[in-house]
């Protein structure tokens, strides 16, 4: 399975540039998109999912044009929404079995075990009688994987899914996605860093509609490696610090400030060198885009 | 901060585009409904209370006020849409959590949002005044149909209807939305609210629960309709209405329900974030996911299919979905509960209601009535469901996963389509289930399934599926729900009313062309297969409408134009390009044939059309008006009736003598139907003077003139033939079953005909003609050189003969004399020698006979078999008149009367010579119950009567004709119907005579005339006609009448011209009065005279020897009303009844007093208990205010 995205552009009606000509390669296994809020994962999301148009650009999945032949995409695709609701009055197992029909599974038997087991795996099995509008956040969230699983999906994306779950729910919820993850594409946007360094073999970082990055997040850190230096500060000394040094990512400890700074050689004594993490590549490949972060 | 959420809800309003096309909207229908009605558009036939025609003015307060209540009413619609969506758009835009953590107060919130939306509607209403302002504005209006323009006109209609109309229905769906957070119930209120309206409507007809009718309308409209039922002209064109009374009393009332339930809303409703009983739900299911599973198998494989095949089940399946989501949805339960409640009070209420009596609930009648009322109520469900249904996945924020799923793009869209029709479909079946319901309550169990089935499922459920496909179109177009909603209105408001404005070619009115009208005895007949062609074309316009909308139908997060058209090419594969030729070809093809059957075969003529040809035939004609012409004296004729093809051919000789004493040179013929003129020539020698085919007007000029008293024959010889379909007013007289012609329209006329001369005296001004006399005056000489009859022959003899189809019967009026069969058709040989006056028919059908025999005259009724019903009544009332009228007018001078029955097309019955038509809507399937007036009966009594008025005494075409005709026949039947009926039932028909006459001056297009000068006016020959002719009965004695009227017959009966008039007529009855009562005379007959009489007090005590003496007091006042019923008080010295009634309005004490003063007192003694007492307590005089004339007898 490969999915390979060509100088894909687009331009919302009301003059923002969504996709800024963006290309990428997705292969089988976990892809993160990653970027902040309004950056045009979802934009970008939504047009493989062939839920939206691009103004340039293509799109193939194994040889399909994903903008033209919509309906060959659909029939490989389970899709989970970063927003999404759900009929109130329904029962988890009607809704399953109905969108089963739908996604062309016309065996009666067949549809049956198979809403049965992943009920079982998405934990939704003692829930399957009750009426989606009385499901919690995480259960929905749930009930929206399954609903993207049905029919053997072979390119499986989710939008922002871990947004608003406790970390409980989340972990729960990245071990389905990891075991979904070894057999057919997934592609997860998400603006938690730690959601693709915890899930994804391969990431992208997109901002402001552009593509910025692509790498293995591994391979990402590694390059970093020697080059990101940490100290605690207080928060008197954060204007000085954040003329002298280039800060990639400050983070609040203890009431004290951390800041991370790149830089290819200790900046002074005060501060300590430490293994890149995810967060460090995303905020130096983000800030070298836009203006410098300010406290 | 009320301030602050007040503007803050007004400047919302401002940005949205809804609230401008609001406004322009309701502009713009004032606006073009005032200038129409104020005569801008040529031959268009646009009416709003009266104005639009006759004399009321287009800014009359009346019709203003009309205008602006009517459309209010229609505005309830965006009434519910801006006042719901203040309400709960917090709660659809999640923003309340918001509003509910700020620091202010619930009335802020609440009354900020209300008062905000309600100024918003005021600003949109006002356009509706603003518009029709701007229209008695305009250049191309007429200005004789307005007034000055007077503010206040204007602006009262809005004290009186709109605020308080606004506040009402403003705090019902305001506080709807705000307490149930949803949107749905406030406009099923909406639909409530509205049928609320229609069942008052409906409870105002039955004159009893007026009072009740106008104060339970939450609008005020039959309040209004109330209080102006007997306005004369001249008071629709000058009174405001006034704020008193039951109008005072029904605004009070339902503005203090309207702050009532704003009140009621403003303490239940909660700023809070949720309901408690949510909140619970949702506790116990995050309690119960505590289990973890943490076992992950692979999924097992499934087999998926995407063939055709799979497609369709997948959309059956989809439709059973959306099918039941509709059917299940509580709110489509309440409007359809709703809507049968509607059914059963209007169907039960009204199902053939005249004076009061039903008529057997026949299917059609049930159909009619049934499928015509619920018909809004499908409107209303297509249009809210079609918004629902188009935006359910999107509503639900479930589209994105809906819309990526591999189903095949016209799922969503058939699917959708495919349950609105099972909807509607279901809901016919209801419709169908409630008349044979009522149709058993009412105790009529011939249910004709078929019937039924035909007209639901075979002809409305088609119309249905088109309105299904036009709303979902509009919904995907226009992608925007509620626009979509008001753009579905409007368009309904625009089709319906485009046939005012002359567009009524079946071609362009989706759905609202032509109809058809089903009979009894001729079935859908010739509507049928325009019907059938009509619904082909508009079906493959709804296929091509349903393509567009699936091609358009937004998949995805895009929906602007431009996705649209990729959307489009997308889709519009090979396959779908070949239906949508083919849908274009059939909708095209079958165009042509309408258009082939309406425009070449026929003519397409609309009123414009008509006009037209009136008035050019006039202008090129008139001058002719009024020559010496023979006349008929004896027609010879042979009538061959192809009921089966439409066909006639007339064939026959006109023996013409010239009467006058000047030779006559040329004979001028008019032929009205448009025939194929086999021959017309003379038995003189004549040449062709002039031949205009297109308004078939003949001169033919004789080589030797006609010397007075010479005679030709006129040898005619013409065909009718219907071919294929009209557009529009098909003829209805030449039918498959139930043919009915008559010699004024089919046979060639002799000279000028003045009776289809254009009349409205403002269509006559578009065409450039003068005013026209509406007839000429009482004592016009020349005018009285003719019989108001037939202009072209006096008293004639008749021989006939009638031919049609194997399986009919033909009648003409006349002794049948022969009958024979021929070529497989039926002959028969009718011959009328007693002279009659010059009007005949000829009538074909599969009838069965009933025969009788009164003395020597046979009596024979002609009815279509299952309309046996009143046929004795019909027997009993001819025989009970021939004895009443031979015992007191004079003999009767034929030895047959019969009754023949013709389809419903036309509802009339007409008095022909000896031979009665009668229309099968009327009088067959009357259902008499005890304490019914035996219409039938009445009916037929009076057709009898004019056997001598108008058969053997005729007056002149002048003024008061038909006082000698109409009304005479209606105190004939009155008096046949007094020895019939009981003194309750005879006053219950008074009462409706009256009430009817009182109506019908309000609706008077010309002016209002004395009763001797009546121009043929229904309302004043008919309804005053027996109310008055009532009172002179009473007043002088039913003998003494009756020995006038006799000595006139006997004077007067088959003059020669000149002929009798109402002032020699009078003459008969002022000899007949005492002198003191000769002012009655006056009243009655040669002024407009009405009485406000009441009853000031009335008490008792009880005596000792078992009697009562009564006191009462009075209040008497007469009135003299001019030609448009201005009115000026006039003294009064009146012999008048003064009555005290017991129970049952049993008469205790009733004696004529003179009444000489306004305020008088009487006494007496009566021997039983009073309940009543007063001045005119039988209603006798003519008193708008007949309830007051007396009142309940207190005990002292």
């Amino acid at each position: 399975m490969e999915l390979a995205i060509k100088s894909l552009s687009k331009t919302y009606p009301n003059g923002v540039q969504a996709l800024k000509n963006v290309s990428l390669s997705i292969s089988t296994g976990m892809f993160g998109l990653l970027g902040p809020n309004g950056a045009g994962k979802s934009t970008l999301m939504r047009t493989i999912a062939t839920l939206q148009e691009a103004d340039e650009g293509t799109i193939q999945l194994n040889g399909i044009d994903v903008l033209k032949e919509k309906h060959k995409v659909r029939e490989l695709l389970g899709y989970l929404p970063q927003e999404f609701g759900i009929y109130p009055e329904v029962t988890a197992e009607h809704m399953l079995d109905h969108i089963a029909v739908l996604k062309g599974i016309h065996n009666k038997k067949e549809r049956k075990t198979l809403i049965n087991d992943l009920l079982h795996q998405t934990n939704l099995w003692d829930l399957r009688r009750t009426r989606l509008g009385e499901f919690s956040g995480g259960t929905k969230q749930r009930f929206g994987i399954a609903q993207a699983l049905l029919g053997n999906p072979k390119l499986v994306i989710v939008d922002e899914p871990t947004a608003g779950l406790d970390p409980q729910e989340r972990n729960r919820f990245h071990n389905i996605l990891s075991e979904i993850g070894e057999h057919v594409v997934v592609i997860l946007s998400t603006h938690i860093v730690d959601d693709v360094s915890e899930l994804c073999t391969n990431m992208a970082i997109i901002h402001e509609g552009e593509l910025l990055l692509t790498a293995e997040p591994l391979k990402a850190m590694n390059e970093l490696k020697g080059k990101i230096w940490s100290k605690v500060i207080s928060k008197k000394e954060f204007p000085e610090c954040g003329k002298k040094f280039e800060i990639v990512m400050t983070r609040l400890f203890a009431g004290k400030i951390v800041i991370h700074v790149l830089s290819d050689n200790r900046p002074d004594d005060t501060f300590k060198m430490i293994d890149p993490e995810l967060e460090d590549v995303y905020f130096t490949t983000i800030n070298k885009n836009s203006a410098p972060v300010t406290a | 901060m009320f301030r602050e959420i007040f503007l803050f809800e007004l400047k919302y309003r401002l940005t949205r585009v809804s609230t401008y096309i609001y406004f322009i909207m309701f502009f713009a229908f004032a606006f073009f409904a005032t200038i129409s009605v104020g005569g801008a558009f040529r031959g268009a036939n646009v009416v709003i209370g009266g104005a639009g025609e006759g004399k009321v003015l287009a800014n009359a307060p009346f019709a203003v006020g009309l205008l602006i209540s009517m459309l209010v009413y229609f505005g309830m619609l965006v009434i519910a849409a801006v006042m719901g969506n203040a309400g709960y758009r917090d709660f659809q835009r999640d923003t309340h959590s918001f509003f509910f953590s700020y620091p202010i107060r619930k009335a802020d919130y609440f009354f900020g949002r209300f008062l905000g939306a309600f100024v918003v509607l005021v600003v949109v209403f006002l356009s509706i005044g603003i518009g029709a302002i701007v229209g008695s504005l305009m250049p191309f209006i007429m200005p004789e149909k307005f007034a000055p323009l007077r503010l206040i006109v204007y602006v009262q209609p809005y004290l009186i209807h709109v605020l308080p109309n606004l506040l009402f229905s403003g705090a019902v769906f305001f506080g709807l939305a705000i307490l149930q957070r949803k949107r749905m119930p406030v406009f099923v209120a909406c639909v409530a609210v509205l049928v609320g309206y229609l069942m008052s409507a409906n409870l105002l007809m039955s004159l009893e629960a007026k009072v009740f009718a106008s104060i339970i309308d939450p609008f005020g409209a039959n309040t209004a309709r109330y209080i102006t039922e007997y306005w004369s002209v001249a008071e629709k064109n000058t009174l405001l209405m006034p704020l008193s009374g039951v109008v005072l009393w029904n605004r009070v009332l339902w503005s203090a329900i309207g702050v009532a339930m704003l009140v009621f809303a403003y303490v239940r409703f909660k700023p809070t974030f949720v309901t408690s009983e949510r909140k619970r739900r949702s506790a116990v299911v995050d309690a119960e996911e505590h289990e973890v599973s943490t076992s992950y198998m692979t999924l097992p494989a499934a087999t998926r299919q995407f063939s055709i095949g799979a497609g369709i089940r997948q959309l059956l399946g989809q439709t059973k979905i959306e099918f039941f989501g509709i059917v299940k949805n509580l709110y489509f339960v309440v409007i359809v509960v709703l809507g049968i409640g509607f059914i059963m009070v209007v169907g039960l209420e009204n199902i053939g209601q005249i004076y009061g009596t039903t008529t057997y609930p026949v299917t059609y009648e049930v159909l009619e009535i049934t499928a015509g009322t619920f018909s809004l109520f499908m409107l209303v469900i297509i249009v809210l469901f079609s918004g629902e249904l188009v935006w359910r996945e999107r509503d639900k924020n479930v589209a994105q996963i809906y819309d990526s799923l591999p189903v095949a793009d016209w799922l969503s869209f058939l699917s959708k389509l495919g349950a609105l029709v099972l909807v509607t479909a279901l809901l016919l079946f209801v419709v169908m289930l409630c008349g044979i319901f009522m149709q058993a309550v009412l105790g009529y169990y011939n249910f004709e399934v078929g019937q039924y089935l035909k007209e639901l499922y075979g002809l409305r459920f088609i119309e249905l599926i088109w309105y299904c496909v036009l709303a979902l179109f509009v919904q995907v177009l226009v992608n925007n729900k509620y626009l979509g909603h008001f753009v579905m209105v409007a368009f309904y408001i625009l089709v319906v009313s485009a046939y005012g404005f002359g567009l009524q070619h079946s071609l362009y009115l989706f759905a609202e062309g032509p109809g058809y009208t089903y009979s009894d005895m001729n079935g859908y007949g010739h509507y049928l297969s325009s019907a059938v062609w009509i619904r082909m074309y508009w079906t493959a316009f709804s296929l091509l409408l349903a393509f567009a909308a699936h091609l358009f139908w937004v998949r995805g997060q895009e929906a602007n134009l431009k996705s649209r058209l990729r959307y489009f090419t997308q889709r519009f594969t090979a396959g779908k390009r070949i239906v949508t030729a083919v849908s274009l070809i059939i909708f095209v093809a079958a165009g042509g044939y309408i258009y082939y059957n309406t425009n070449v075969l026929n003519t397409y003529r609309i009123n414009k059309h008509v006009q037209h040809d009136k008035a050019e035939y006039e202008k090129l004609y008139s001058k002719y008006h009024g020559i010496a012409q023979p006349r008929i004296t004896y027609v010879q004729t042979q009538v061959d009736i192809f009921a089966s093809e439409r066909r006639v051919q007339i064939a026959g000789n006109y023996l013409l003598q010239n009467r006058t004493d000047a030779p006559i040179d040329s004979v001028h013929i008019l032929l009205q139907h448009l025939p194929t003129v086999y021959e017309i020539s003379f038995s003189h020698s004549y040449m062709t003077a002039l031949k205009d085919e297109k308004y078939r007007y003949y001169i033919y000029e004789l080589e030797e003139p006609m010397m007075p008293g010479d005679t030709t024959t006129l040898t005619f010889h013409l065909e009718y033939t219907e071919r294929g379909f009209k557009n529009n007013n098909p003829n209805v007289d030449i039918v498959y079953n139930g043919t009915f012609i008559d010699n004024q329209d089919y046979f060639p006329r002799i000279g000028y005909n003045r009776e289809i001369e254009l009349v409205e005296d403002h269509d006559r001004k578009q065409y450039g003609l003068e005013p026209r006399q509406r007839m000429a005056p009482v004592d016009d000489m020349q005018a009285r050189m003719n019989n108001y009859v037939s202009y072209d022959g006096d008293w004639i003899s008749l021989d006939a003969i009638v031919s049609t189809d194997k399986d009919q019967i033909g009648i003409a009026p006349g002794y049948l004399v022969e009958e024979w069969q021929e070529n497989g058709r039926n002959y028969y040989h009718y011959v009328m020698d007693h002279r009659f006056i010059n009007l005949y028919g000829f009538l074909s059908g599969r009838y069965e006979i009933r025969r009788d025999k009164w003395k020597n005259v046979n009596i024979e009724v002609y009815y279509h078999k299952g309309h046996e019903y009143n046929i004795d009544r019909f027997i009993h009332a001819l025989k009970s008149s021939l004895d009443y009228f031979t015992e007191h007018f004079g003999p009767y001078q034929h030895r047959l009367v019969r009754v023949v029955e013709f389809p419903r097309y036309q509802e009339f019955a007409q008095s022909l010579t000896a031979t009665i038509p009668y229309s099968e809507g009327i009088g067959f399937i009357a259902r008499v119950e005890e304490d019914d007036v035996d219409y039938p009966f009445a009916l037929t009594a009076h057709e009898v009567a004019h056997q001598w008025w108008a058969h053997q005494v005729v007056s002149a075409d002048v003024q008061g004709a038909t006082v000698m005709s109409e009304v005479l026949s209606q105190y004939s039947s009155l008096m046949v119907c007094r020895q019939e009926f009981s003194e309750k039932l005879v006053r219950k028909l008074l009462e409706h005579e009256l009430d009817s006459y009182l109506r019908g001056r309000g609706n008077e297009r010309l002016k209002e005339v004395p009763l001797m000068l009546v121009e043929n006016q229904g309302y004043l020959h008919y309804r005053k006609g027996m109310v008055v002719m009532n009172a002179l009965q009473d007043y002088i004695g039913e003998e003494r009448l009756n020995r006038a009227l006799a000595a006139y017959l006997k004077d007067f009966a088959y003059q020669k011209p000149p002929f009798t008039n109402s002032v020699e007529f009078l003459e008969y009855i002022r000899q007949a009065v005492p002198d003191s009562l000769q002012y009655i005379i006056k009243d009655m007959f040669e002024t407009i005279t009405l009485y406000e009489n009441k009853a000031v007090e009335a008490t008792f005590v009880p005596l000792d020897n078992k009697t009562y003496r009564v006191h009462v007091s009075i209040n008497a006042k007469k009135l003299r009303a001019d030609e448009l019923g201005s009115e000026n008080e006039i003294p009064i010295c009146d012999y008048i009844d003064i009555g005290v009634l017991g129970e049952d309005d049993k008469e205790l004490y009733l004696r004529k007093h003179l009444i000489d003063k306004p305020d008088m007192e009487f006494t007496f003694i009566v021997d039983e208990k009073p309940v009543k007492a007063g001045i005119d307590p039988y209603h006798k005089l003519i008193d708008r205010l007949s309830a007051d004339n007396t009142m309940k007898v207190e005990a002292l």
